[in-house]
């Protein structure tokens, strides 16, 4: 599909082509991993690698790619808001505390081993592993993409505790962020 | 062309029996859409070369994937990718409203009025003498009473004063005409909608009160039609003052806006009872005539809607029923070809009277051909309404649209090319 895309916009083509060659693709190929009870990030991933290394014409369709994204991105939310059937369950929230805690620690807590394997030339704080605290659109396709390909009723909870792991990520990683910059900056006036 | 045979060489290959058995045909809708997206815009692309509109394209393209003909798009698929039509007659109707001038129409409203008006009057005088030419031949009407047939002749006739304003709107951007006979042909059929409705109404009413000696000539629908109107007007009003306050005042991600306001007033006003496509055209018209911002409006719809107009194009052709054309095609094409030629008296009577140029007078009427959702909306409701006659009914109004809307598009597109506007309107930057 990737050189089926590079082969129609080989030719001249206006932004309107690219836009609707674009999103008749990628609703072509992830319809057609979906048909097969796939996920389709991986496919619509390779889609676009292909496309990119083939085209000359990258400067012409990625500013039209974020355009779109935006508004998809919109529709994205809101059908999965549709989707997100939430029962409370404590049990659910203790596995959201417990799985943060344990993306903070696997983040933060190896960071000075490896620094001393690899040897970084310029100091790192030691909170630096918080800055890629945030996982943001790409951690909620995997969890809806996992939903919509195994509709089972383990679906369900893996989607909310994966939701609620993305918004309190969300929610801690500008904190995070800052804390680990702040960090930085006074150990390097020091 | 290559390009368009890969594409229907997967899909034939997708939807072939050999891979059944890996597949989950219950979630075909996303390839449904991705497929007649590309297919019948490189379809609709390639009817240039043979002087068709691409709309003409798209239509065909739907009837040939659609469930009637190589089914590569379910009956189940064709009703969710429906979902979009909403959005695109919103659309549709915005654009409609931003291109109303209403410095241009000023001086054509004596023509659009009186176009309307004999157009409406001969279709549906025309219709009832019909019903009663054909009556002995037909068996729907052979064996109705005198009264029923005068029912089935006037909803006929009131359907058949239909003309799509979506199909007119969107041959007029893609020839990208301007003029008098754009202006007359887009005003006319934009407000013989809105008289069609009302008067569907009336004669909805009349009928039922026809087919029943117990019901009377209700004319509490009056009070109805008036709140109805009253209320889409006070809407359309609102949606137009709020795009032009946002387009103004906030100014970022105008498209994105737009689209969000089409798709929920469409949503919001339909299950209110409210005419979304009458809401729609007067916040177009409101912005392009009370404020500065029209042209920022359908800057704003235009780099987003061709998607949405291919897949609503698209799927109307997958949608149109061919066992009914099959089963009715005779009657139908005599009633495509009466129409036609109501079409042309009333239009030139109308033109004449108004004393518009000799051109408008004799060729206008081919503008006022194609049929599309309005019509199909009257047929769904009258079969609900009448259990004893209304399928036949609708068989037969699904079959005459199917003809009026492959050939509709055609006939426009030829007028605007003969008369010289298309290509008039300079291209938005």
């Amino acid at each position: 599909m990737g050189v089926l895309f590079h082969f129609l916009t080989k030719k001249r083509t206006t932004d309107e082509d690219l836009l609707v060659y674009l999103l008749g693709l990628v609703f072509f190929v992830s319809g057609t991993t979906f048909y097969f009870n796939l996920p389709p990030l991986y496919t619509c991933m390779v889609l676009g690698i292909t496309f990119s290394n083939l085209t000359r014409r990258q400067e012409k369709l990625y500013p039209l790619l974020l355009s779109t994204e935006k508004s998809l991105y919109i529709v994205f939310l809101i059908l999965i808001g549709a989707l997100w059937d939430l029962r409370w369950d404590y049990r659910v929230a203790v596995l959201v505390v417990l799985l943060i805690a344990v993306r903070v620690i696997s983040y933060t807590l190896p960071l000075p081993f490896f620094k001393k394997i690899l040897g970084f030339p310029s100091p790192l704080p030691a909170g630096f592993g918080l800055c890629f605290l945030s996982s943001g659109g790409i951690g909620i396709a995997y969890a809806v993409s996992f939903k919509l390909a195994y509709p089972l009723p383990m679906a369900d909870v893996f989607l909310s505790i994966a939701l609620l792991m993305v918004i309190a990520s969300e929610l801690i990683s500008p904190w995070a962020l800052k804390f680990s910059l702040l960090r930085l900056d006074s150990e390097e006036k020091e | 062309m290559i390009a368009l045979i890969a594409l229907f060489a997967v899909m034939f290959l997708l939807r072939s029996p050999l891979l059944a058995p890996f597949t989950n045909a219950e979630q075909g809708t996303s390839i449904a859409l991705g497929f007649i997206l590309i297919f019948a815009f490189l379809f609709g692309k390639k009817m240039k070369p043979l002087n068709l509109p691409q709309i003409t394209g798209y239509i065909i393209a739907g009837i040939l994937c659609g469930p009637y003909v190589l089914r590569f798009l379910s009956e189940t698929e064709v009703k969710d990718l429906q979902l979009l039509d909403g959005l695109a007659l919103s659309l549709i109707a915005l654009t409609a409203g931003g291109e109303m001038k209403f410095e241009r129409i000023r001086k054509s409203l004596k023509g659009i009025s009186s176009i309307v008006f004999f157009q409406t009057m001969f279709i549906i005088l025309g219709f009832i003498l019909l019903g009663i030419i054909v009556r002995p031949r037909l068996p729907l009407l052979s064996e109705a009473t005198g009264l029923t047939v005068l029912s089935i002749s006037l909803l006929l006739g009131t359907l058949a004063t239909a003309t799509s304003p979506s199909t007119t709107i969107a041959i007029i951007t893609e020839t990208r005409a301007r003029g008098k006979y754009t202006d007359i042909v887009l005003s006319a059929a934009v407000v013989k909608d809105f008289f069609v409705i009302i008067i569907f109404a009336f004669a909805l009413s009349f009928s039922k009160s026809l087919a029943s000696t117990a019901q009377r000539f209700d004319f509490r629908f009056l009070q109805h039609i008036l709140r109805e109107i009253g209320g889409s007007i006070l809407i359309g009003a609102l949606v137009g003052g709020g795009i032009i306050l946002y387009i103004k005042f906030i100014k970022r991600d105008v498209t994105l806006f737009v689209l969000s306001v089409a798709f929920f007033t469409y949503q919001i006003s339909q299950s209110y009872g409210y005419h979304p496509l009458l809401i729609c055209l007067l916040a177009g018209f409101i912005v392009e005539n009370l404020s500065t911002q029209g042209e920022r409006l359908i800057q704003a719809i235009e780099r987003s809607s061709v998607p949405v107009y291919v897949v609503f194009f698209a799927i109307s052709g997958a949608s149109l029923n061919l066992e009914a054309l099959r089963k009715t095609w005779f009657l139908a094409l005599i009633c495509v070809v009466w129409r036609g030629a109501l079409k042309f008296a009333g239009t030139y009577s109308g033109a004449r009277i108004a004393k518009e140029e000799p051109g408008v007078q004799k060729y206008s009427w081919a503008g006022f051909i194609s049929q599309a959702g309005v019509a199909l909306g009257m047929a769904i409701i009258i079969e609900k309404t009448f259990p004893d006659w209304g399928s036949e009914f609708k068989a037969l109004v699904l079959a005459i649209i199917a003809i009026n809307q492959i050939i509709g598009p055609v006939f426009f597109q030829r007028l605007l090319y003969k008369v010289g506007e298309a290509g008039k309107r300079e291209e938005r930057i």
